[in-house]
């Protein structure tokens, strides 16, 4: 299984088993010695939305940065415990995290598009990791801006600067981004505390259909949206050392017309 | 109490401003009102003119890009490994540290430096090499730090972005850092570039003759005339009038360099920091 984490060939489909796509066990997070994060034990299924729910300073960013080790950028931050992905553990020796960050994804708070065009955008990763041939970034920018509703209001202007969009724009446009590389997991830290209701709501669209087919873990402040979006809720509460899992309960949502079809 | 102290600082600040301009106004006109009635076609002669500072212009010019050539990659290489490669705190403070400390070593010094180790130690003798290597290292630390001053203003989300796609850091250097970094290695240069126009002792002992030579044919043996090194040797002269006139045409002419070179390189400038701002 640690192969899977070295292998340079892109994942395309999500194994179709009920066995936990992501593992936490006894996770903790500590800033020098002051703990972030103590004895997490968490599963994240191959399918669905995890919701990651808590009160500020608990660890959710930090938690969901863990799965895919982009805590290794903050390195006043040492992480111990177990997390494993496909059953093999993320922080092994030999793996590289970079492979590991392309297959589980990430969308941040507030949208970072780059200082580029929006198709320079949509195909930032696949180029600069050399996932397809430039005969095939257009169409790949096509798919991935399709998928996240954004096609047809910038298929005339892909070559305008990506800034232009709106927030709510950009941070669908990051989405794209991130699913052009066909990631197996998605994770959202507070996707929408940027945007309007309107934005929101697209967002949220697009989390309940992404998670036909992948995990979707989304870390948020907001019940409603929590209720409205995730098919488990973890809720995590500030102990005395730290930020601690307090429960994981399943939340039934109502299923969306798209999902019903496949 | 605060006020007072406020407006005070503010004064200050305020004259210091007007100091500096009021300066650099006075330094371009005395250049600017002696020099223009040298300028014309006769500086740019070919030959025979002793008017002519063509190759003086040249000369600089092959000194200017040759430091350039090699300055602009080390210091980009030294910005990233400030910013980028070096882990620790205090590894970067003491490179830094470096940096100012070369930033600060008298020119002369390069000058005695370039004579021991191009001219006599490598039996270079005087080359324009030797001049450009060493102007080379004493505008890196310039170039360094408009660099990494760059790469510090840049954004964070931007490299959690790219990270957070799976690019290596070799790659969100190359996709993120450097595109950004391209404002910084442009005013850079141009500070870089101003100083090592303008010097004249590196190149005095390793470099630069009055006359007799033209364009280098070689790196041994081979030196060229330079703007800074002709405007020393017509300084000494002092008690010929016509080297009064020579004098000021060939400051006006590298005044106009630096001008040109700014006003040139004024068009990337803008559209990188556009590009930067809005993509």
């Amino acid at each position: 299984m640690a192969e899977a984490l070295r292998s340079p060939a892109p994942a395309t489909t999500v194994p179709a088993t009920s066995r936990p796509v992501i593992l936490c066990r006894a996770l903790g997070v500590s800033a020098g010695r002051r703990p972030v994060l103590r004895g997490i034990d968490l599963e994240v299924p191959p399918r669905g939305v995890l919701g990651i729910l808590g009160p500020s300073g608990a660890g959710k960013s930090t938690l969901l940065k863990c799965l895919n080790r982009l805590v290794d950028l903050e390195p006043e931050l040492v992480v111990q415990g177990r997390v494993d992905f496909h059953g093999a553990p993320v922080y092994g020796a030999g793996v590289d995290p970079d492979r590991l960050r392309e297959r589980i994804g990430i969308l941040f708070q507030q949208p970072a598009v780059f200082p580029r065009s929006i198709y320079q955008n949509a195909i930032f990763g696949v180029r600069h990791l050399g996932r397809a041939p430039r005969r095939r970034w257009r169409q790949i920018a096509e798919t991935a801006l399709r998928r996240v509703h954004l096609w047809a209001e910038v298929r005339d202007r892909l070559d305008r600067p990506a800034a232009e969009l709106s927030v709510g724009q950009q941070q669908r446009l990051c989405l794209a981004r991130t699913l052009a590389l066909e990631p197996e997991v998605v994770l959202m830290d507070e996707p929408t505390s940027a945007l309007d209701p309107r934005a929101t709501a697209a967002i949220e669209e697009l989390i309940a259909e992404l998670s036909a087919r992948r995990a979707v873990v989304l870390v948020t402040h907001d019940e409603d949206q929590a209720r409205r979006v995730c098919d488990r809720i973890a809720r995590l509460r500030l102990g005395d050392r730290g930020g601690e899992l307090a429960e994981v309960v399943p939340n039934p949502r109502p299923r969306r017309r798209e999902e019903q079809g496949g | 109490m605060r006020r007072a102290v406020d407006r005070l600082f503010r004064l200050g600040a305020a004259l210091c401003a007007v100091g500096s301009i009021a300066a650099l106004a006075v330094i371009v006109t005395a250049i600017a009102r002696r020099g223009a009635p040298a300028l014309g076609w006769r500086l740019l002669a070919p030959s025979g003119d002793p008017e002519s500072v063509l190759y003086q212009l040249l000369g600089t010019l092959i000194l200017i890009a040759t430091a350039l050539a090699v300055a602009l990659p080390a210091a980009t290489a030294l910005a990233l490994l400030q910013t980028v490669y070096l882990a620790g705190a205090r590894a970067r403070r003491r490179l830094a540290l470096c940096l100012y400390a070369l930033n600060g070593v008298p020119s002369i010094l390069f000058g005695i430096f370039g004579l021991i180790v191009f001219v006599k130690l490598l039996g270079w003798g005087k080359s324009w090499l030797a001049g450009g290597l060493l102007l080379a290292m004493m505008i890196v630390p310039t170039l360094t730090v408009a660099i990494a001053e760059r790469i510090d203003a840049l954004p964070r989300k931007y490299l959690a972005a790219a990270a957070g796609l799976g690019l290596p850091r070799g790659r969100v250097v190359w996709s993120v850092i450097l595109p950004h970094s391209v404002v910084g290695m442009i005013s850079g240069s141009l500070l870089g570039l101003g100083r090592a126009a303008g010097e004249t002792a590196p190149i005095l002992f390793t470099a630069a003759v009055f006359s007799g030579v033209r364009l280098p044919d070689g790196i041994r043996e081979s030196p060229v005339l330079a703007l800074p090194y002709h405007i020393f040797v017509l300084a000494q002269d002092s008690f010929d009038p016509a080297a009064g006139s020579r004098l000021w045409g060939a400051a006006a002419v590298l005044l106009l360099l630096t001008l040109a070179a700014s006003l040139l390189a004024l068009p990337g400038r803008l559209a990188a920091r556009e590009e930067a701002r809005h993509g």
